[in-house]
């Protein structure tokens, strides 16, 4: 029975090692791969008249011999104020066979306008951007300027603090209620586990929420901390 | 109530209570794979709309939220009562409340976590529900929403699992030999050392009583967040002042008419008959009915506010809901979800528990049905120069809607099995204090809306 077993064991040891031992030999021997990277800039005239068309043009190269690249799709955007001032996408473009992509944009706010166009060659890329400044002149062509939400000085500070204040008042009164669940298991003889677990799930779950909430990770949220 | 008598109380009431836990019949097993059946095709449904994207559902550009949505709003709103009603009883010291607070509160958690999945079902790439908070704005009603139902989930369940200890206790302690050992070991762990001695018990009542006081609020905030992703915008019909408040309301109505339906089942099934009696369904249809005028009167203010001004878009939308192609949805809703239930609690002829189940089967039918006037009425009149939107939910979103439905009833058919349905150590505790002082309530000094009290029989004071 035991050389039995062991000639099986044998067996599968020997299975493994020809399955792993090729893939191993090929990674090994295989030549390092090239991964490209791409250029894009922008093209726009400098100034213009608001309620005119304004064309973008972006151009996106393969870096290593400086091919251009057809069907790549640009994603543009203007900055704009919306209760936060932000960049706002305006629509997308496919590059033609001279790794141009166009579009066309009214803008009808005099003012200087930041133009943003973006590209990313697949999931594994980084996106590549290129930003250029369009002066737009005369005056406005909106029939009227929407406005959201209220300027006052921080804002946006004083609203994550009140939200991150507001949930750390309740999240810490749920911990005070499982510590009495803690003095319940502690004042008994039996299990005292559940309620160190619940006390440090509750605490896990909160500190993920509160740090998605704050840190550089939410990019979109610290980034327009002052 | 003699001391024989209690104890033959809490021995019925046990039996009761714990008997399902260990026995369980054939039709129970046949019940719960005829639900395993419908989730298994909703699972199929929902692979074949994550395979092929959302064209498989009746959502487009103009109407982009659909039946899923509706679903959440609908449940989301039943848990937001289970919370309420346990904890305002609780905070009351209505002394009734305590056969039907357990149900109450586990309608909170099964219809949080069911609700909560809606909104990403309803997404076409869920893989990447994480960047609503890693790229997520704080200005953001959806990331308010995310927020709140995470912690509201986490206050429902604690607020289900203290007033479990002592229950769980009971089981580890007396109910010996009719588990196995590793169910025995996860009471005894979930139990938390309960001893019934009086700190444990002043902890357990502080813990108690904090949750009940701060659930309020959390439920309140959650069901006001999901009317701001609606009334945070500027589409007719949705841009109201009043829509946290009137979604409350909402939430409350369509949530105690699942309490009474719940409890209709669960009082026939384990013949819980003693315990949960007509008093208990009598007293909630009072409540149903004060939300029910709740309820009209926001909706009546509503419309009236929107049809005197007319503004052309909010113009379409009545059109739309009064005589156009939503006026049957609307009406359905006005007649079924209104009149009806209000017709049946009000006129006494039948008798209670089938006449008060059956206008709560009407109000959550109703409820719904308003939840997709609301939700596809606005989106169908669309503020862009687009085309009007027409939605009809393909059979994708009704398995996966029927699935919900069925992963909701599935939870609530195995909780009996895990954890007693009723608060044993409350019910017994209720029974054992002094009876409340029986008082002469005149028949002329009760509204007669609310009942049709024989002149000069006791009642008790609640």
């Amino acid at each position: 029975m035991f050389y039995r077993r062991s000639a099986l064991l044998l067996l599968v040891l020997i299975l493994v090692f020809l399955l792993i031992f090729p893939g191993v030999i090929i990674a090994e021997n295989a030549s390092p791969q090239y991964t490209p990277s791409y250029t894009l800039v922008i093209k726009a005239p400098e100034q213009i008249e608001a309620g005119q068309t304004l064309t973008l043009v972006a151009e996106v190269r393969e870096n290593l011999y400086g091919d251009l690249v057809a069907n790549a799709r640009v994603i543009f955007f203007v900055e704009s104020d919306f209760f936060i001032t932000d960049l706002v996408e305006i629509g997308d473009a496919i590059t033609d066979e001279h790794g141009l992509a166009k579009l066309d944009f009214i803008p009808n706010q005099p003012g200087v306008l930041q133009i943003v166009a973006s590209y990313k060659a697949g999931s594994n890329f980084e996106p590549v951007e290129a930003e250029g400044m369009v002066n737009i002149t005369g005056s406005s062509k909106s029939l009227y300027q929407t406005e959201i939400g209220i300027k006052y000085p921080n804002s946006f500070l004083i609203w994550l603090i009140s939200i991150v204040a507001i949930l750390f008042a309740i999240w810490s009164t749920f911990l005070f209620v499982l510590y009495q669940v803690r003095n319940i298991s502690f004042r008994g003889t039996g299990a005292k586990g559940a309620s160190f677990v619940l006390m440090v799930g509750v605490a896990v779950l909160f500190t993920v929420v509160v740090l998605v909430l704050v840190t550089p990770e939410a990019q979109y949220n610290f980034g327009y901390l002052p | 109530m003699n001391t024989d008598s209690n104890e033959n109380y809490n021995k019925r009431l046990e039996s009761s209570v714990f008997d399902p836990l260990n026995h369980t019949s054939k039709g129970y097993y046949g019940f719960l794979l005829v639900l395993l059946a419908i989730i298994a095709w909703g699972g199929f449904a929902y692979i074949t709309q994550l395979r092929y994207g959302l064209i498989v559902t009746g959502l487009n550009e103009v109407t982009l939220w659909g039946v899923y949505i509706v679903n959440f709003i609908f449940f989301i709103g039943i848990s937001y009562a289970g919370t309420l009603v346990s904890a305002v009883l609780r905070l009351t010291g209505a002394g009734w409340r305590t056969p039907i607070t357990r149900m109450a509160e586990v309608i909170a958690v099964v219809g949080v976590m069911i609700g909560g999945l809606m909104p990403v079902i309803d997404l076409g790439r869920p893989d990447r529900i994480s960047n609503l908070l890693v790229f997520g704005r704080l200005e953001s009603p959806l990331v308010w929403d995310i927020i709140a139902i995470t912690t509201y989930l986490i206050a429902c369940l604690i607020y289900l699992y203290l007033p479990l200890i002592p229950d769980l206790a009971i089981m580890r302690d007396n109910l010996e030999g009719r588990f196995s050992p590793g169910r025995r070991k996860f009471y005894t762990f979930l139990a938390a050392g309960w001893e019934n001695t009086p700190e444990q018990k002043r902890s357990l009542e502080k813990g108690m009583r904090i949750m009940s006081i701060i659930i309020i609020p959390i439920a309140i905030f959650v069901h006001t967040v999901v009317a701001y992703i609606f009334a945070m915008t500027l589409r007719p019909g949705w841009n109201s002042t009043i829509y946290g408040p009137y979604f409350v309301f909402g939430a409350v109505f369509s949530g105690i008419a699942a309490i009474l339906i719940v409890m209709a089942i669960f009082r026939k099934i384990f013949h819980l008959e003693e315990f949960i009696t007509e008093r208990h369904f009598r007293n909630l249809s009072y409540l149903l009915m004060t939300l029910l005028f709740f309820y009209a009167y926001f909706t009546f203010s509503e419309y009236l506010t929107i049809g005197y001004k007319v503004e052309v878009a909010e113009k379409e939308l009545l059109t739309q809901l009064m005589i156009g192609k939503s006026a049957g949805w609307f009406w359905s809703f006005i007649i079924g979800g209104l009149l009806v239930p209000a017709f049946l609690i009000v006129f006494r002829k039948l008798r209670v528990i089938p006449r008060v189940v059956a206008a709560s089967v009407f109000v959550i039918v109703g409820m719904w049905i308003k939840r997709f006037v609301i939700v596809l009425g606005t989106l169908q009149v669309p503020l862009m120069p687009f085309e009007f939107g027409v939605y009809k939910p393909t059979w994708v979103e009704i398995s996966v809607s029927l699935a919900a439905l069925a992963g909701f009833t599935l939870l609530f058919a195995l909780f009996p099995k895990i954890f007693p349905i009723i608060s044993v150590w409350e019910v017994s505790e209720e029974e054992h204090h002094e009876q409340p002082t029986p008082v002469d309530i005149p028949a002329k000094n009760i509204p007669r809306i609310f009942g049709r009290f024989k002149r000069g029989v006791k009642k008790n004071v609640l």
